[in-house]
């Protein structure tokens, strides 16, 4: 199936790692043209130089810090022309309510939910006066499995889906598509650490921590190819009817009210 | 030549035009990396598109250096820069009884404040990694001061003492710094001067202007000196001046 984003300027930021990464690989490999943003400016490099020796397309990167105001406007500055707008930069603390003070809140905010929101805005203007272009935000299941040690984040992605659902209900007359993914639990370096310190606190030693998931759909962590072929999909014009929606890539786990040790016949069962 | 500043990257600023523009290229065509910042979006990327041409890479920023917000993005999209060139001013020409507290106070801002704010927000990197190179272009307005030209003067001689400044202080880190003081330079910087004397003026110029390969030649030699040498100044006159 050809998903007609060949050609497509797309803009992801938190680039260099994780979902990111792996969303800046599926639509590089659809042929898109690729505006790379994330906070270091040498490891956002080494992963440009990568991404377009492997797809043959054009990778531009810009190191910046989205948690500072008035960053959004230096990037829209710099690639107004963007067809494609993947919010993805995000690094909310975990904790509950208590152990998250202040400061460690909004300075989580900033990036996550005022950067997308702010971006948002910038790029949504362009592509309304352009009368084309998709806004894709990557979320969190946060936003609708409530966890208590995840206060900020939760919180936090509460709202920015119910901006996603407010400005995609009716950004279609003007063009525009704004949609949300929520990914479950993926095996990135930030979900490794908060494994590995849970492991750690409850089992006594990190390197226990796939045990904590072992009841978890497919007992394993979502793979991040597996967000980011949903966000190119979603970013294509194969998509071309959703707006204000979001999908959820959890393999059932936001679903899944009580825990479920699945059984899995061996091959002797099978037999 | 052709690779003496391969893998080093540089940051050069008001790149769209002038002398910013061909020290991008220069440096550039000496195989560096390199980042050009400037307001005017159009000719920015032509600029980083013809360095990447030129054998080095070319990547683009647009921005105003006088939003202290953009100089600290700036400054991240640097990262580890190993040199830069801080270049960015305006002029305005004007006789004293002519000339507007507005017109001084802008270029105050863009050839003295934003210059400043930029070198440190890059050489703070600089202190940390302990190694780099600051170029102030300045002007030979920054030792004597001409009719006409007497507020931006004025900012020459204080970004001179800036590039003074900066060495002094940063000397112990390994840190070079280089005044590069160009005499006249035909360039668009003085397009937005129109007063009938400056126009009489320069109609009445009886020398050949530098031209801004002039200047980026001197940039290139202060940048690929060896590592225990440091040009403290660089002085450019055209020759019949």
């Amino acid at each position: 199936m050809d998903m007609g984003l060949t050609g497509k300027r797309a803009l992801v930021t938190g680039a260099s790692q994780g979902i990111g990464r792996a969303v800046a690989e599926a639509l590089a490999g659809e042929g898109c043209a690729l505006q790379l943003v994330a906070r270091n400016a040498e490891t956002l490099r080494a992963a440009a130089a990568e991404i377009s020796g492997r797809h043959g397309v054009a990778v531009d990167v810009l190191a910046i810090d989205l948690s500072r105001r008035g960053a959004a406007k230096t990037i829209a500055a710099q690639y107004a022309d963007a067809d494609i707008l993947v919010n993805n930069a995000g690094n909310t603390p975990r904790g509950d309510i208590l152990s998250v003070d202040e400061d460690a809140w909004r300075q989580g905010w900033e990036l996550k939910v005022f950067g997308y929101i702010d971006l948002t805005r910038e790029f949504y203007r362009r592509m309304q006066a352009r009368g084309d272009g998709v806004i894709v935000n990557v979320i969190g299941i946060g936003a609708e499995k409530y966890e208590y040690a995840y206060a900020a984040g939760g919180t936090g992605n509460a709202a920015l889906a119910a901006m996603t659902r407010i400005v995609g209900s009716a950004s279609l007359d003007y063009g525009v598509r704004v949609l949300g993914v929520h990914p479950g639990w993926v095996e990135t370096r930030k979900a490794g650490h908060s494994l590995s310190a849970r492991a750690a606190a409850e089992l006594g030693d990190e390197r226990r921590w796939p045990e904590l998931v072992k009841d978890w759909p497919r007992g394993r962590l979502i793979q991040p190819e597996e967000v980011a072929d949903v966000v190119a999909f979603l970013a294509s014009p194969r998509a071309g009817a959703m707006s204000g929606t979001i999908v959820t890539v959890d393999a059932g786990f936001t679903s899944r009210g009580y825990p479920h040790v699945a059984k899995r016949p061996s091959h002797k069962e099978q037999a | 030549m052709a690779c003496i500043l391969k893998g080093r990257s540089v940051l050069v600023t008001g790149a769209s035009a002038g002398i910013g523009r061909a020290t991008a290229l220069a440096l550039a065509q000496a195989g560096a990396d390199v980042l050009v910042t400037g307001r005017r979006k159009a000719e920015l990327d032509e600029v980083a598109a013809l360095c990447t041409q030129a054998g080095g890479v070319g990547r683009a920023l647009r921005g105003d250096l006088t939003d202290h917000g953009f100089v600290h993005d700036l400054g991240q999209a640097a990262g580890s820069v190993d040199i830069l060139i801080n270049n960015a001013g305006i002029l305005t020409y004007a006789p004293i009884r002519d000339a507007t507290v507005e017109d001084c106070e802008a270029m105050f801002r863009s050839n003295v404040v934003a210059a400043f704010a930029v070198a440190r927000e890059i050489a703070l990197g600089m202190i940390e990694r302990r190694r780099g190179h600051l170029v102030f272009v300045t002007s030979l307005s920054a030792r004597s001061v001409n009719p006409l030209a007497v507020s931006y003067a004025a900012t020459k001689h204080a970004l001179s003492a800036y590039a003074k400044g900066f060495r002094a202080e940063l000397k112990s880190f390994g840190i070079k710094v280089t005044e590069v003081a160009p005499g006249m330079v035909d360039t668009g910087i003085r397009d937005g001067s129109t007063h009938p004397d400056v126009l009489k003026s320069i109609a009445a110029r009886k020398f050949e202007p530098l031209t801004p390969e002039d200047v980026a030649g001197a940039i290139v030699y202060a940048v690929t000196t060896g590592d225990g040498c440091c040009p403290d100044l660089i002085e450019l006159r055209p020759t019949e001046n």
